[in-house]
């Protein structure tokens, strides 16, 4: 599991993405083989979720962290996005009619597309979870996914990047990066047993 | 993000590389405003050194759209490849823009 800690604005959008492409670099190497579109997939979900947060969850407020959480088995990768700011309704955003050419309003709808579960669940803290299910080709010539295992070893590693004038135990330039329990952590992503 | 822009005659290549998101898409404003607000007719977006773009990279290259054909001239894509090609995919973008 892969936990990342930055402050809610566009300047770490970048940094979360990289630790979200890092991850399932990571999570395919594991497997020993590919997981076809996984990656730009991954990104581009997490990417209309951090602008979400960034740009319309702290508006009007102090600006808070986004928590990201990866973490994987043979079967999925799980992508969890916490923040502090306001809560949205995904039912009340409109449907993407793809017949009209849009200059905004795609961010859920890319979110939804892509990834094969998406729940939000709102706060404080607000919970998006975000899951993309490994489909396998099965003896029978059939596609097949699996069911949620336990996620994460508490050897992976689990990093925050706090913003300035946070407590941390170790100081890098202008952010800190600390250690954190990724146990603890592990047992928050994996909460829940799969719906649906 | 870094973007180059060339005309000749009465064209207009611009060719942009990188992320294209909402950090870098406001940048992009300028450029594009110049292209409508010139009349350009005949405009080509250079998309293969493009890495990334999200849901506002997308709004502004649709504007730049919209906008050149209000003023009766058309916009082209080429090169786009990777994650960039799955966005305009998965937006239908592929039926206004050949890619």
């Amino acid at each position: 599991m892969i936990q990342l800690r930055v402050p809610g604005t566009l300047a770490y959008r970048n940094i979360a993405l990289r630790a979200v492409s890092e991850a399932c670099k990571m999570a395919q190497q594991e497997l020993g083989e590919p997981w076809a579109e996984l990656e730009e997939q991954a990104i581009s979900a997490v990417g209309e979720a951090f602008n979400n947060v960034a740009i319309h969850g702290y508006h009007g407020l102090a600006v808070g962290y986004i928590d990201t959480t990866i973490g994987w088995t043979v079967d999925e990768l799980v992508i969890q996005i916490t923040d502090t700011g306001h809560s949205f309704d995904p039912d009340c955003v409109a449907p993407l009619d793809l017949d009209e050419l849009h200059e905004s309003g795609m961010g859920l709808f890319i979110m939804k597309s892509f990834m094969d579960r998406v729940d939000y669940v709102p706060g404080p803290p607000n919970v998006l979870r975000m899951v993309k299910y490994r489909v396998t080709d099965t003896e029978d010539g059939g596609r097949s996914s699996g069911i949620l295992g336990v996620i994460g070893e508490p050897s992976q590693p689990v990093v925050t990047i706090a913003a300035p004038g946070e407590d941390s135990s170790t100081s890098r330039s202008d952010w800190r990066i600390k250690a954190v329990d990724s146990t603890e952590a592990g047992s928050r992503l994996v909460g829940g047993s799969r719906r649906g | 993000m870094k973007y180059t822009r060339t005309d000749t005659d009465e064209s207009t290549t611009l060719l942009i590389e990188g992320t294209l998101d909402a950090v870098t898409a406001p940048d992009l404003r300028g450029v594009v405003d110049a292209i409508v607000n010139e009349a350009r007719k005949d405009v080509t977006l250079e998309l293969s050194s493009l890495r990334l773009i999200d849901s506002s990279g997308v709004g502004v290259i649709v504007s730049l759209f919209k906008r050149v054909r209000a003023n009766g001239g058309q916009v082209r894509i080429q090169g786009l490849r990777d994650q960039p090609r799955a966005i305009f995919r998965l937006l239908r973008l592929d039926r206004v823009f050949p890619v």
